[in-house]
Parts: C-alpha cells; sequence; structure tokens
C-alpha cells in the first residue's frame, strides 16, 4: 500500500515532497509521483497537500503496515492521576548566605503567591541553614503561608549534597506540586541535581510562570534558540513540577508588616560524615567589582555624555540615588568607561527600579539589555532617538545641563 | 529606512573580548584627509571622533570582508581575523 495521487488534482507545488519523511515521494513532470516502496503511509503528506491529490484509504491498510506506523509514534506513557494528586502546594526554595536572605527569594514568593492562589493551595519557603530561625519572620512577611526549617549546623555551608538530599527528604514527606529556585550559581547547582533525584521535570530559567487552570499545570516560560523562540513547556507526569527563575525577572512583592505562618521543623538526617565535600575557606569577592546585574538604580550614558570627564556629572546623579554607573558600547569604546560596565547584547542585562539612558541612541543592541527595566528615564537632545520609545520619561535637551540640575534637585528633596 | 544598526542585529556574532582591529600609528589618521575607513566599511566599523581627535573602533559590527586593510592610505590598520569561533557567525550566508 502506498499514499494514492490524484493525478487531475496536483497541482506540483511540492509540499509533500518537502513534508516526506521518508523521501518516498518526488516530482515528475510536475506531478507528484510515490515510490511505494519507501512509503510507509504515515500520511504526512495527507495533511499537507493545498489541493487535496492526496489519499490515504484507512480500511485498506494491511495489520502489517499499521503497526509499522505505531513503531513512529512515542508511545503513550500511562500517567497515574492517583499518585500526581498527592501532591499539593507551592514551594519556594529560600536561599540565604550565612542568614542573608537572597532577592530573588522574595521575588519567587510573589509569584509563587500567585501560582498558590490560582491553584487554591498554600505557599511555602523551603529554609535551610545553622542558626536561622528568626529569618522565618521575613518570609512570611512576602507572602509565605508556610516554611519548612532544617537548622543544624552541618548546614551552616552550602554543600550540594547536604542541602539535596535535605529538599528530597522533604519532598518525599510532604509532597508540593512546585517547587520555584533562583537561577543563581547555588539553585542551578542545587534544581539539577534534585530534579535527577527526584526523577521530575526542571526548567532552566524562566520567564513567566503561570497556571492552565483547566488542568491545573505550571506553563513554564522560556526563551530558547537565544530569545528568538518562546517555549512553553509542561511537566505532565511527574512531581514536583520544578523551575528556575533569573534574578529580577520576577518583580518584587509588596511586604506586608506582621505577617505570620507555620514553622514545621524537621530534623537533618546528614551526618558530617557522610558528606564529601568540606569547605576549607571562603574567599569573598572584594568591592572592586561592578554589580550592575544587581543595582537598583543604574545611570548610564553613552556617547552623548561627550568625554570622560562629564561622566562625573553621571556620577554625582548615581551617588545622590545610591546608584551605578552604566554605558553603552559607544561609550565604552570611546575609553570613557570600563567593559565591565557596558549594557547590551556584549554587556550586561541588566533589570534595575530605574534605568537612565543618558546620550545613548537606543540601538538595539543596547536596548536588548535594559529594556525591562521598571522604569526608564531618557535624556537626549535628538527627539527622534529611538530610546524615547521604551522611556517611560523623556526630556529632550543637553544632558550636560540637565543632569546636574537633576541632581540638585534630587539632592534637596533626598537629603533634607 | 531601516537602520543600519537593526540589520546588524540580523548577523550572529559571537563578540570577542579580544579587540580583533588595532590602528598601529594613530598619528596618521590625524594627518589622513578623507579617512575613506570611516565611509568605506559596510558595517560602520570606524568612525571619526571630532572632540577626541580619534578613530572609534566598534569591531564587534566587523563583517571581516577586510576592505580596511586595502583603503587605509597610510595602512595603519592592523586587521586580523578574530580568534577561532569568536566574530561573525554567518548562517545561510
Ligand atoms: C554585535 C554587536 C554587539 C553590540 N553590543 C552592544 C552592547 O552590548 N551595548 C551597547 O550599548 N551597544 C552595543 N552595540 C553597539 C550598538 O549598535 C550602538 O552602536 C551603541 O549602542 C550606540 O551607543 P550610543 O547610544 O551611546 O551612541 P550613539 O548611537 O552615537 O548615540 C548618542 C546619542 O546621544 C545623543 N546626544 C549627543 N549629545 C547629547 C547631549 N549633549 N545631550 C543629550 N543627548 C546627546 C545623540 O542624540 C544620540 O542619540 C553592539 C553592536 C554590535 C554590532
Amino acid at each position: 500500500m502506498a499514499v494514492e495521487v490524484i493525478k487531475s488534482n496536483c497541482i506540483g507545488c511540492g509540499a509533500c515532497v518537502q513534508a516526506c519523511p521518508f523521501d518516498a515521494l518526488d516530482l515528475v513532470d510536475g506531478i507528484a509521483v510515490v515510490d511505494p516502496e519507501k512509503c510507509t503511509d504515515c500520511g504526512v503528506c495527507v495533511g499537507v497537500c493545498p489541493a487535496r491529490a492526496l489519499h490515504l484509504e484507512e480500511s485498506k491498510c494491511s495489520p502489517n503496515s499499521k503497526e509499522q506506523s505505531c513503531n513512529v509514534k512515542i508511545k503513550e506513557k500511562q500517567v497515574d492521576n492517583s499518585e500526581i494528586s498527592k501532591y499539593k502546594g507551592v514551594w519556594v526554595y529560600i536561599e540565604h548566605s550565612y542568614g542573608d536572605i537572597a532577592d530573588v527569594s522574595y521575588e519567587l514568593l510573589g509569584i509563587g503567591r500567585k501560582l498558590a492562589d490560582d491553584l487554591g493551595v498554600k505557599l511555602a519557603g523551603i529554609l535551610l541553614g545553622s542558626d536561622v530561625k528568626d529569618k522565618t519572620k521575613d518570609i512570611f512577611e512576602y507572602g509565605a503561608d508556610q516554611v519548612y526549617l532544617v537548622d543544624d549546623p552541618v548546614l551552616k555551608d552550602y554543600r550540594t549534597e547536604a542541602y539535596s538530599h535535605c529538599v528530597e527528604s522533604l519532598v518525599d514527606k510532604y509532597k508540593p506540586e512546585i517547587m520555584l529556585m533562583g537561577a543563581t550559581t547555588q539553585g542551578r547547582d542545587l534544581a539539577g541535581y534534585v530534579a535527577t533525584k527526584l526523577q521530575t521535570g526542571l526548567t532552566a530559567d524562566c520567564t513567566e510562570l503561570a497556571i492552565e487552570q483547566e488542568s491545573r499545570l505550571l506553563l513554564q516560560t522560556r526563551p530558547a534558540f537565544g530569545g528568538n523562540v518562546m517555549a512553553t513547556i509542561v511537566c505532565k507526569e511527574s512531581r514536583p513540577q520544578m523551575s528556575t527563575v533569573r534574578p529580577r525577572v520576577m518583580p518584587m512583592p509588596e511586604k506586608r508588616p506582621g505577617n505570620k505562618g507555620e514553622v514545621i521543623e524537621e530534623k537533618n538526617t546528614l551526618q558530617e560524615d557522610d558528606i564529601a565535600t568540606k569547605i576549607l575557606e571562603i574567599v569573598s569577592e572584594g568591592g572592586g567589582l561592578v554589580y550592575l546585574d544587581r543595582a537598583d538604580i543604574i545611570v548610564s550614558g553613552g556617547k552623548g555624555v561627550g568625554s570622560k570627564e562629564n561622566f562625573k556629572i553621571l556620577q554625582d546623579l548615581a551617588d545622590v540615588l545610591g546608584g551605578t554607573v552604566g554605558a553603552s558600547r559607544a561609550a565604552v569604546e570611546a575609553g570613557w568607561m570600563e567593559q565591565s560596565r557596558q549594557v547590551g547584547q556584549t554587556g550586561t542585562t541588566v533589570r534595575p527600579k530605574i534605568y537612565f539612558a543618558l546620550g545613548i541612541s537606543g540601538a538595539i543592541q543596547h536596548l536588548v539589555g535594559m529594556q525591562t527595566s521598571d522604569v526608564i528615564v531618557a535624556i537626549n537632545n535628538d527627539p527622534d532617538a529611538t530610546i524615547f520609545n521604551v522611556a517611560n520619561y523623556g526630556i529632550v535637551g543637553d544632558l550636560k545641563k540637565i543632569v546636574p540640575e537633576l541632581t540638585k534637585e534630587l539632592k534637596k528633596r533626598l537629603q533634607g | 529606512m531601516i537602520k543600519l544598526e537593526d540589520k546588524l542585529f540580523l548577523n550572529r556574532y559571537l563578540t570577542d573580548d579580544n579587540n580583533h582591529i588595532n590602528i598601529v600609528n594613530r598619528d596618521e589618521c590625524l594627518v589622513c584627509v578623507n579617512k575613506p575607513c570611516t565611509y568605506v566599511c559596510p558595517a560602520r566599523v570606524y568612525e571619526w571622533d571630532e572632540k577626541e581627535k580619534r578613530i572609534t573602533i566598534a569591531y564587534e559590527n566587523c563583517v571581516e570582508c577586510g576592505t580596511c586593510r586595502y583603503v587605509c592610505p597610510p595602512h595603519v590598520i592592523d586587521w586580523r581575523n578574530p580568534r577561532g569561533g569568536y566574530g561573525i557567525q554567518y548562517k545561510f550566508g
């Protein structure tokens, strides 16, 4: 059996030739021709033919050929729904450095709250560490209903084995349906390890998370192929559904002072001797490095700043606001700023609360690194500059005149 | 009209931190009359900065055609291929 060509209908477009996975079709004198040797009756060509010139009679399929086409199909795994429905609740892994909680964990509590509300379940934080009991207060104030706490001297430093072991045993015992972690060095390390151990699905670096109401599945959206495609991924058959999210992708939630919740304490079952990794020394990076991606306020200058000396007026503005100075590629190239301060495609991607674009034209390579900032303020003497398309506030004029005025006024208001 | 930068954004680059274009003797640029590098380059890598009196080099734009090497009258552009794996990565080129 092979697919049948209705010659009078065929327009010779070749769509079927392109579509056939088995090379069974060809165009001869402008008409599709089938090689019955190669045709497997898969029917792909029938679907793509715009002229209904291809026909596959199902009843004529021999049992043998049917079996063949079945082989191509991926076997649907039998999902045990009763097992999946045992998992309830949204968990956020609380990352901290000796009790100092990372902002990304609060951001995740924000989105976690929304997911939990949509599902009608509880939101919990997982806090592992040594002497961190008093930190639960902040976790509740940022929206958690519960905190699962393992407080043990063994957990003083972050170590993959110890932390993943705790997370795993908590999951096994309390069965959350969703687990979120920050896509930080620690989160990326832990998430992969935990997901593999739990034999569940993990989507890294998500930029959007939502619940599909009818199925209660977590829709995990992330950019793929260098950001040209947004892929939405679901984890249908195993629990928890795990995602990591980069810092500053989700907005910071409102703090609700006085919000309280339930602390569930668990014992750590791992002894120091069970852990192969020993920490000898923690070396801090020192203050010299620029953390553009963590700055809340960035004052960025471009070619329009005019000279290295003029960057001083940007520094003044940054100092008054407690911000960091950034730069466009053109300003870096001119030698006015170090490369570590470059924002954009080949520089750092930032999402501050406020981004000042001063004398920056808004080339696409710059925009991709800053356009998700919460508020963008642009100052440029060209009213047609592209930067004004993304700016929330814009001033047309000479930055050398405007910025010092702005700094003066802000100083007056902020410093009394 | 679509801007050159927007067109360059359609290219795929793996930008190296190492600059592969250098001007070996910038004094020559000061006396160069027409500065052909600034208008011959298809990716506008070279620009004359009137204030600083120097040619700026946006090397990450470079499409590696090599034209600049030939048009520079004093031949002061030291142009090398970017390191292996870096630079422009033509797809369906
Ligand atoms: C592969 C590749 C990667 C790149 N990566 C990056 C990147 O990571 N980051 C990046 O920034 N760029 C990057 N670029 C370069 C990018 O295309 C632009 O060339 C660059 O962003 C332009 O910087 P600019 O806006 O400072 O300069 P310009 O485009 O020259 O703009 C200067 C602006 O200042 C204004 N101005 C002038 N004087 C004044 C004044 N006195 N007061 C107020 N305004 C004034 C002008 O109107 C103009 O709008 C990349 C390019 C390529 C090809």
